[in-house]
């Protein structure tokens, strides 16, 4: 049985736009949120700036919690988009995602006019998809 | 005992208590995480030795990077 992860229309498309202007780049985000549903998003600078790979300083996102909690929304989430692959976790994913509470959330482009966006927990390299429900 | 801040929440830890003991406590591993306390980013070779002090507001989070 699949875990969710509860976006509305107008988030799941902030992502999907956020993606979009960073293309061929990849970027990212912070969610904000309570349990598995999400209530705001933060996009945040890609410093790798780069077509395969994406990083949040973490400065940046400690900036962004603060606001988080000022809205009175808990961390729930990143995000990051892959321009030109699946929405799956890629092996670098895998391999740096160290929070096993945290959903991670992917933005394929791979087809331009058909995103696809998908979400994850991921621990020890170990992935568990969850369903993603746009409301 | 002390009163401080971890991730917003207030705890109280022992006096001396330093970044590593708290991470230990968590069960975190701190070459996952970037630490602040009280707005400052500490410095990864300041975990062991820096303790907390009352009131001072600790966070950490895991790092976000992938591919």
């Amino acid at each position: 049985m699949f875990e969710t992860f509860c976006i509305s229309r107008e988030l799941h498309d902030g992502i999907v736009g956020h993606a979009r202007r960073g293309a061929p780049h990849e970027v990212c985000g912070m969610i904000g949120g309570a349990n598995s549903t999400a209530a705001g998003i933060y996009p945040t600078k890609n410093p790798d700036a780069g077509e395969l790979t994406y990083s949040i300083d973490p400065r940046e996102a400690f900036s962004v919690i603060r606001r988080m909690r000022d809205a009175e929304l808990d961390f729930i989430a990143v995000y990051h988009s892959h321009p030109a692959t699946e929405a799956y976790p890629s092996p670098t994913d895998r391999a740096k995602a160290g929070d096993s509470d945290l959903i991670y959330v992917i933005v394929s482009l791979r087809q331009p006019e058909k995103p696809e966006v998908r979400a994850f927990k991921m621990s020890e390299g170990r992935v568990h998809e969850l369903k993603v429900v746009v409301e | 005992m002390i009163e401080v801040q971890i991730n917003g929440a207030k705890e109280k830890v022992e006096p001396g208590t330093t970044v590593s003991g708290v991470l230990a406590a968590k069960a975190v591993r701190p070459e996952m995480v970037a630490v602040e306390i009280n707005g400052e980013l500490v410095p990864k070779g300041k975990y062991a030795t820096l303790a907390l002090q009352a009131g001072d507001a600790m966070e950490f989070l895991h790092y976000m990077a992938g591919g």
